[in-house]
């Protein structure tokens, strides 16, 4: 298996404007990825693309070199958590058993293994003291566990997760992004859209820069670079040189 | 209370009574259930549109001889399928879009009813609800409704849960979100049609959504907010009954107002999210 996810010349459009314009990148396995752009980039839209829940008005996308719709099982998703209604009446291992769904056949209940896989995962995440608390009653950083913990139990291979630091305290931040190391070595792929450039280079194998067209995909020392960063951000951006002459520092405005 | 001796009397002595009170059993039972997916969705004003929807399809249903049934959820799915139409295709918003067909057929229903003569269908029953009028025949359709509902809800529960906390997950794994939404609109017809002569069609909304808005404020768990729901609904179903009978005072109204007495309850004393608890609770930490 050489690549996890191949895209060849994927263009998608929200409401006749052009969301995403002739993408193509082929990305490693057993990475994490980083997904960076400016607002309205299409960093959702590209993952939402890759899962085929957005229609596309052209090119070709390959999960594992098969098409997406034989490989769902082997994807999983973690929202953004401004998408969940958190006074939904559902129990943290409720929301983790959610991730056995893809292996049960539609008229399947969870079994007793499907919920002791699911106190496992939750073990994982070191969540587990709060399997019967309800959703809404976690920190942040708590919630972004659980819908982890919530891939894992789905044994996917690929990982894709919207935006998971946003509005989570720093402490909870290195947590979780331990976590997703942890997952790394466990031989998965993670995409993982983000918009905060100042972690960057210490969180992400790979990077990809986005603003509807791809500006640079590639290994992270390559990709993260003043001038490829400004192209995304279009222009918006400081470079300061230190004194020394070595190193820089990019402020995005 | 010598009312309750009185009404079980009347209750072993006329059929209608009994007729009345199963027919409001088996509707608090499935608006209960169907209510709290209703309401999770945010689709309380949906309901309202389906609801009032119905009300041509009854009337035309009625014209040709057909079954009410069959009319009532050819407009209920139809104006579900506007609705999704309209806000997908201009920059009218769903509750505009909602706001137009709700208000749109209804009319048509109106106009319909005042051509064909009001001595022949009555408009006030189809409004109101006449449970004291409830046939053998009516009371099976409901019986067939009810049941039929609960086995979709519960074999497809799994998947109304996932769609319902997740859509963006439900679509990732390939569930047919629109597919299931639009099987909800098809049970919203049908459970409308069944609470026509309880409760009728302006009051059918408040069956849906006010018992299941009780049992969310008492519960973190939607199997047991399913069935406090459907508890609810019952209890409302039959103390209305009872009132509506010793005062001679409207069925489906009295229904109602008695699930909002029980709405207020919880509003003011759950456990967890009660108004007055939390009150309560403030003033004595911060004395203490």
């Amino acid at each position: 298996m050489t690549s996890s996810v191949k895209v060849d010349h994927l263009s998608v459009s929200y409401h006749g404007e052009m969301a995403l314009d002739n993408i193509t990148f082929e990305a490693p396995t057993q990475e994490l990825i980083g997904i960076i752009g400016p607002n309205g980039a299409g960093k959702s839209t590209l993952i939402k693309a890759i899962m085929g829940m957005v229609p596309k008005n052209q090119g070709d996308i390959k999960v594992f070199d098969q098409s997406v719709s034989r490989m769902r099982q082997k994807i999983a998703y973690v929202p953004q958590r401004s998408m969940i209604d958190f006074d939904f009446p559902v129990l943290v291992e409720d929301v983790v058993v959610m991730g056995r769904y893809p292996h049960l056949k539609w008229w399947q209940r969870p079994s007793k293994k499907d919920r002791d896989k699911a106190l496992e995962c939750l073990e994982q995440v070191g969540m587990e003291d709060f399997r019967r608390r309800q959703i809404g009653e976690l920190s942040g950083g708590q919630q972004q566990r659980v819908f982890i913990a919530r891939a894992l139990v789905q044994e996917s291979d690929l990982l894709f997760l919207d935006e998971p630091f946003a509005g989570i305290d720093l402490s909870s931040e290195q947590i979780i992004i331990n976590l997703l190391r942890k997952i790394r070595n466990q031989g998965k792929t993670l995409f993982v859209v983000h918009h905060d450039l100042s972690k960057v280079e210490e969180y992400f194998d790979s990077l990809m820069l986005l603003n509807q067209r791809l500006v640079g995909f590639g290994a992270q020392e390559d990709v993260f670079k003043p001038q490829l960063i400004s192209e995304a951000y279009n222009g918006n951006i400081a470079t300061l040189h230190s004194e020394d002459g070595d190193g820089q520092m990019v402020v995005v405005k | 209370m010598e009312g309750i001796g009185y009404f079980i009397d009347a209750v072993m002595t006329y059929p209608f009574l009994q007729n009345a009170l199963i027919a409001g059993v088996l509707v608090g039972i499935v608006c209960g259930v169907v209510g709290c997916f209703i309401i999770l969705r945010g689709m309380a004003l949906m309901g309202e549109a389906i609801s009032h929807a119905v009300l041509p399809g009854v009337v035309i249903a009625y014209m040709l001889g057909a079954s009410f049934f069959i009319g009532a959820v050819i407009t209920g799915v139809l104006t579900a399928l506007g609705i999704g139409y309209i806000s997908q295709n201009s920059r009218i918003k769903d509750d505009s879009a909602i706001g137009i067909l709700l208000t749109g057929t209804f009319a048509f229903g109106i106009v319909l009813v005042t051509t064909i003569g009001s001595t022949s269908v009555d408009v006030w029953h189809i409004l109101f609800g006449n449970v004291l009028a409830v046939s053998r025949s009516d009371l099976w359709m409901t019986l067939g409704i009810t049941i039929g509902v609960l086995i979709l809800i519960f074999v497809f529960y799994k998947q109304l849960l996932l769609s319902t906390f997740d859509p963006t997950m439900a679509k990732a794994i390939g569930l047919p979100t629109r597919l299931i939404h639009y099987m909800l609109m098809f049970i919203l017809s049908l459970v409308t049609v069944a609470s026509l002569n309880t409760v009728g069609i302006i009051l059918v909304v408040a069956m849906l959504i006010t018992p299941g808005a009780t049992a969310y404020l008492l519960t973190d768990r939607l199997p047991v907010m399913l069935t406090l729901s459907a508890v609810f609904g019952v209890t409302s179903a039959v103390v209305g009954v009872y009132y509506s009978y010793i005062y001679d005072v409207a069925t489906g109204a009295s229904i109602v107002i008695v699930a909002t007495l029980l709405f207020t309850l919880a509003f003011l004393f759950s456990p967890k999210q009660g108004v007055f608890v939390r009150w309560f609770r403030r003033m004595t930490t911060s004395k203490a």
